[in-house]
């Protein structure tokens, strides 16, 4: 009888946590797609930092590996096997590499961006180019005197820089 | 359904995992009138790589997709954590560091003994009058937008954003800042409180 209550007891309390589990997930849990550096932002904020988390946890479970399994003789698990693949520190050499990579990518970053600005800062503007031409063109019979007067001195001073040119050519 | 295995994100997983922790033991610390971690001797690592070996050497089972683990070790992490604020282990602990200093004369070697009810915070909190009665007073004039929220998931029982969206007439992701909004809320209150626990 009185283990039949205790039963009841812990199942109620169990139901209980659950909801409270529930309610709290639900008042504080994260966009389930983030990304791993919004994960690492957000743990950050709780305090942890997402590196020394990672090392805890490797050599925390390569010791657990280590001391059950390995030198007991006995065959690894293959899910801790494989969280001690995936979780395991870079080595000298591949940490290397990823800094080089880094910098490359970063000089990169920076030489894109330094190009850009150039561009923006001295490339030509976009000219509706042709538009004048047509205009004049389509538009022969409409040309008016002050019109005719802005044409005839842009071709004569084409006209003279061009008989400038071929002097100082000869 | 499928075993998960080696196309788990372990980082990923490692990295939810504790933050949840984290979540847990900051309301409850925010919320219950104690100071728990220290009486635990645990930080939430420690409670995350608790399950997390307990899943990876076979002790747990489960099948079925990376989401649905992490819901299922989170569920049992928190079980866990709730657990053992209430072991005897921890109540020893703070019974001896009130035995650890100078004793004056004619005062009573149990003073504080008796106020001590972390057992009954944490039964109080799970029951969820303490815990909704707490954060409505935290919420209901300082922060509207976090108390109709809160108040959304304790009376309409709604859980995904989408849900309590509905009930609070927003959308989703404006539901997941409120809720970023709401961590940091609670961040704060813990940040604030002194390590003895005093009331918020």
């Amino acid at each position: 009888m009185s283990k039949k209550r205790n039963n009841a007891d812990t199942d109620k309390r169990r139901e209980q946590q659950r909801v409270f589990l529930n309610r709290l997930a639900a008042l504080t849990s994260a966009t389930e797609g983030r990304d791993q550096s919004a994960l690492d932002d957000d743990l950050r904020e709780c305090g942890i930092d997402p590196a020394e988390l990672r090392k805890t946890a490797h050599d925390r479970l390569r010791r657990v590996a280590n001391h059950n399994y390995s030198t007991l003789d006995k065959e690894t698990p293959a899910k801790l096997r494989d969280f001690l693949r995936q979780m395991r520190p870079p080595t000298p050499e591949e940490e290397q590499r990823k800094e080089q990579a880094q910098a490359t990518s970063k000089i990169s970053d920076l030489l894109s961006s330094i190009r850009s600005r150039i561009a923006s800062t001295f490339g030509s503007p976009v000219l509706p180019r042709g538009s004048l031409g047509y205009s004049f063109r389509n538009k022969k019979k409409e040309l008016t005197q002050r019109d005719r007067d802005l044409l005839d001195s842009h071709q004569s001073e084409i006209d003279a820089e061009s008989d400038d040119d071929n002097r100082d050519d000869h | 359904m499928p075993e998960v295995g080696g196309d788990v994100n372990y980082e990923k997983l490692v990295g939810r995992l504790t933050e949840r922790a984290c979540h847990i033991l900051g309301v409850v610390r925010s919320i219950a009138s104690t100071y728990v971690v220290d009486g635990l001797g645990k930080s939430p690592v420690d409670f995350a790589l608790d399950v997390l070996e307990l899943y990876l050497t076979d002790k747990l089972s489960f099948s079925g997709d990376e989401e649905a683990l992490f819901a299922f070790l989170a569920e049992v992490m928190g079980h866990d954590i709730l657990d053992q604020l209430r072991s005897s282990a921890r109540k020893t602990t703070v019974k001896v560091s009130s035995f650890s200093g100078d004793i004056q004369e004619g005062e009573a070697v149990t003073t504080g003994l008796d106020d001590f009810d972390s057992e009954l915070s944490v039964d109080k909190l799970v029951e969820g009058e303490l815990f909704k009665a707490r954060l409505y007073a935290l919420l209901e004039h300082s922060e509207p937008e976090l108390y109709e929220m809160v108040y959304a998931i304790f009376e309409f029982n709604v859980f995904t954003p989408r849900e309590i969206a509905e009930i609070v007439g927003t959308t989703p992701s404006d539901i997941q800042n409120r809720k970023k909004r709401l961590r940091n809320f609670l961040a704060k209150q813990d940040y604030q409180r002194s390590p003895e626990g005093s009331e918020i």
